[in-house]
C-alpha cells in the first residue's frame, strides 16, 4: 500500500506555479481531471495524473487553477499591450500566443513588473519563421523596449543650462569646452528604418511582403524639463559623436571635432560643417545639456559661456 | 507574553485617512492635500527608478507622509530572501521616513520566477512557521516595524488543515509582526467561501492591527474579486466600523487602482471613511488635522 507523504510547501508552490503558467501543463491538468472525474464521480487520484507529483495534487481545486492562471494572463497581456503596443498592431491575433510564449520561455526574474518584458526582443530575434516573415521584429521590439528603459532610467536628470542666445559662443572658448551629454540616452543602429515602419504601422499603412535593410541610426532619451522619452533619427557621425561623449566624458569640442574629422581626410570641411551643425541641434535637442572648460564645475562654466554672449 | 511590535505600535504616529498613490491620480492627489492626511505607494514602482517615478515620488514627500505596501516581497514562497529586494526597499524606507512598512500574507514567485499576483498559502502549520520565520528575518534586516495583509483568494490550497484566522495569529505572534487588515478582502472571502466576516474578525489578533484597507471589488461569473476597480459598498463600511469599535488602529487607506470615477468621489469615499473614523475613534482623525467639528 502506498504511504500518504506530506506534501511540502516547496512541491505545492512548484507545482500550482507551473499549473497557473504553463499553458501545456495546464491543459494535460485539467484533462485529466475532467476524464477522472468521469470515471469516478470523484475528484481525480493522484496516480491519475502524475504520479511524481505526490498525493497534494488530487486537493488541487481545477476552478482554482483555471482562475489563477486567467488572472496571471491578463495582467501578462496588459504590461506586454502597454510596452509593445506596434508590435501588437502589427501581429494582430498572433500577439497573444506569442506573449504567453515569452513569458513561458524566459519567466520574470524581477521583482519589477516591467522588468518582465525586458527579453521580449532578444526572444523574439530567436523566431527563425516569424523573423523570417518580419526580418525587423527583434529591432522593432527592442526600439519599443528602450522608450522603458529611458523613462525609468534611476540615473539624475541633469539640469539643462541653455537659452537660444545662450548657445553663442567665441570659436576660440569653444574647442576647450567639454560638452556635458544628457544622463539618459541610448543609441542604436539598426539594420532596418525602424522609426519609418512604426510611423507606417502607427497609420495603418499596408507593409510590404518584402522588407528591404535600411540601416538607421536612432537615438532615444529622456527631456530633462519634461522626463518624457524622445525619439530621434540621426546620422551615423551624430550617433558617433554622441557615443564619442558619453564613453569619454572629458573630450573638448576641439579634440571631438579632430576625432571625427579624422575619420575621412577627404571631406574635412563638409564633416567640421556637420559636426559643427549637430553640436547646435544636440543642444537645442536637450542631448547636450551644458558644457564646462575642461576643470570646472558645468555650472560656473555656463555661467562663463551665458557672459560671454552677452547676457546677465 | 512581550511583544516588541505592539510596543512600537503604541509609538507609531496616527497618519489618518489615506488614498493609494497611483500615477493616473497623481495630479489630483497632489492638488488635494486638504482632503487626504497619508499616501500609501507601491515600493516596486519606486525602488530605483528616475524619472517621472521618482518625480512624482518627491512631490508625494513633499506634500504627505507616506507609508510603502509592496507586491512582490513574496512573503511566502520557499525561495530565499531577496536580499537586494529588501536593500532597495530599505533605501526607500529611509528616503521617506515611513513609520512601518507593509506586503501581502502570500508568495508571487517560486524557483526564481515572479509570476506577479497575490498567489495563496496553504494554510499548513509548514506554512506558518516557514513565513515566520522569513517575517522575521525580513523585518530585522528592513530595521523598521512590517505589516502582513489578509488576501483574497479564490481557491483551496492543497494542505490546508488550519482556518485562516488561526493561520494568521500564528505567523502574527511567532513572527511579532503587525496586521494590515483589509476588510474588502474579509467581505470578499466570506462571500466566496461562505463564512461570517463578523466572526472571521472576532477571531483575529485585532491587537496587532496597525493600518486597514477599505476597497471595492467587482463580480466575475460566481465570484466577487478583488478589483479594487469599484465603489466601495456598504457592507464593508460596516466591517471598517466594526473593526475601529475593538481596535485602536493608526492609519486607513482606500485603495483604488483601476476604473477610475470623477476624483470627486474617491474625495466623498474617503471623507465617509473619515465620517465614521469620526465616530468611533475620534483620535485617529483627530491628530491628522484633518476633523472637521461635528
Amino acid at each position: 500500500m502506498k504511504s500518504k507523504r506530506i506534501p511540502k510547501l516547496h512541491q505545492i508552490e512548484n507545482k500550482l506555479s507551473r499549473l497557473w503558467t504553463n499553458r501545456e501543463e495546464r491543459s494535460r491538468y485539467l484533462e485529466t481531471e475532467v476524464s477522472s472525474a468521469c470515471a469516478s464521480g470523484s475528484v481525480a487520484s493522484a496516480d491519475a495524473r502524475d504520479s511524481a507529483d505526490d498525493d497534494f495534487v488530487a486537493q488541487i481545486d481545477a476552478a482554482g487553477v483555471r482562475l489563477y492562471s486567467s488572472l496571471i494572463e491578463i495582467g501578462r497581456m496588459d504590461l506586454m499591450s502597454s510596452i509593445y503596443p506596434v508590435m501588437e498592431e502589427l501581429l494582430g491575433k498572433q500577439f497573444k500566443p506569442l506573449v504567453f510564449d515569452y513569458f513561458e520561455s524566459m519567466p520574470p526574474v524581477h521583482y519589477n513588473l516591467n522588468q518582465s518584458a525586458s527579453r521580449f526582443p532578444q526572444y523574439v530575434q530567436g523566431l527563425e519563421k516569424l523573423m523570417g516573415r518580419y526580418p525587423f521584429l527583434a529591432e522593432l521590439a527592442d526600439y519599443e523596449w528602450i522608450e522603458l528603459a529611458v523613462l525609468e532610467d534611476p540615473a539624475a536628470d541633469n539640469q539643462y543650462e541653455y537659452s537660444k542666445s545662450g548657445m553663442e559662443v567665441d570659436p576660440s572658448i569653444f574647442a576647450g569646452l567639454t560638452p556635458v551629454l544628457n544622463s539618459v540616452f541610448i543609441g542604436r543602429r539598426y539594420s532596418f528604418a525602424i522609426p519609418k515602419l512604426v510611423q507606417e504601422i502607427k497609420a495603418g499603412k499596408k507593409l510590404p511582403r518584402r522588407f528591404k535593410q535600411e540601416p538607421t541610426c536612432a537615438v532615444v532619451y529622456r527631456d530633462p524639463c519634461t522626463l518624457d522619452a524622445r525619439f530621434l533619427e540621426v546620422g551615423e557621425v551624430s550617433l558617433g559623436m554622441l557615443e564619442t561623449i558619453k564613453e569619454n566624458p572629458s573630450i573638448t569640442y576641439g579634440e571631438l571635432i579632430k576625432q571625427i574629422c579624422g575619420q575621412d581626410s577627404n571631406n574635412v570641411q563638409n564633416i567640421l560643417t556637420g559636426a559643427l551643425e549637430a553640436i547646435e541641434q544636440f543642444k537645442e535637442l536637450k542631448l547636450i545639456v551644458s558644457e564646462k572648460p575642461a576643470q570646472l564645475p558645468a555650472k560656473e562654466a555656463t555661467k562663463k559661456l551665458v557672459k560671454k554672449s552677452g547676457r546677465a | 507574553m512581550s511583544s516588541e511590535f505592539l510596543a512600537a505600535k503604541a509609538r507609531m504616529p496616527n497618519l489618518g485617512i489615506g488614498l493609494g498613490l497611483r500615477r493616473e491620480l497623481a495630479t489630483q492627489i497632489f492638488a488635494s492635500s486638504a482632503s487626504i492626511d497619508w499616501l500609501e505607494l507601491v515600493p516596486e514602482n519606486y525602488m530605483n527608478l528616475g524619472g517621472h517615478a521618482r518625480s512624482r515620488l518627491d512631490q508625494a514627500k513633499s506634500k504627505f507622509p507616506l507609508v510603502t505596501h509592496g507586491v512582490n516581497l513574496s512573503i511566502g514562497s520557499t525561495d530565499e530572501l531577496n536580499n537586494e529586494y529588501l536593500h532597495s526597499l530599505s533605501q526607500l524606507l529611509d528616503y521617506i521616513d515611513a513609520p512601518w512598512w507593509s506586503d501581502h500574507l502570500c508568495f508571487t514567485s517560486v524557483s526564481g520566477s515572479y509570476m506577479h499576483d497575490l498567489l495563496p498559502l496553504p494554510l499548513s502549520a509548514e506554512a506558518v512557521n516557514h513565513v515566520a520565520s522569513r517575517a522575521k528575518s525580513a523585518q530585522e534586516i528592513v530595521g523598521r516595524p512590517m505589516l502582513l495583509e489578509n488576501i483574497s483568494y479564490y481557491m483551496h490550497m492543497p494542505d490546508s488543515h488550519l482556518q485562516e484566522t488561526d493561520f494568521i495569529c500564528k505567523i502574527m505572534d511567532s513572527a511579532d509582526c503587525g496586521l494590515l487588515l483589509d476588510v474588502n478582502n474579509v467581505y470578499v472571502n466570506s462571500v466566496n467561501l461562505n463564512f461570517d466576516p463578523y466572526k472571521f474578525i472576532d477571531e483575529l489578533p485585532l491587537e496587532r492591527v496597525v493600518q486597514m484597507h477599505v476597497a471595492g471589488h467587482s463580480r466575475r461569473d460566481d465570484l466577487l474579486i478583488d478589483t479594487h476597480g469599484a465603489a466601495v459598498i456598504e457592507p464593508v463600511y460596516q466591517l471598517l466600523e466594526y473593526v475601529l469599535m475593538r481596535t485602536e488602529v493608526k492609519a486607513i487607506l482606500l485603495e483604488r487602482d483601476q476604473n477610475y470615477p470623477d476624483f470627486e468621489d474617491l474625495l466623498k469615499e474617503l471623507e465617509e471613511i473619515r465620517s465614521i473614523a469620526r465616530r468611533v475613534q475620534p483620535a485617529l482623525v483627530a491628530k491628522s488635522g484633518l476633523c472637521k467639528s461635528a
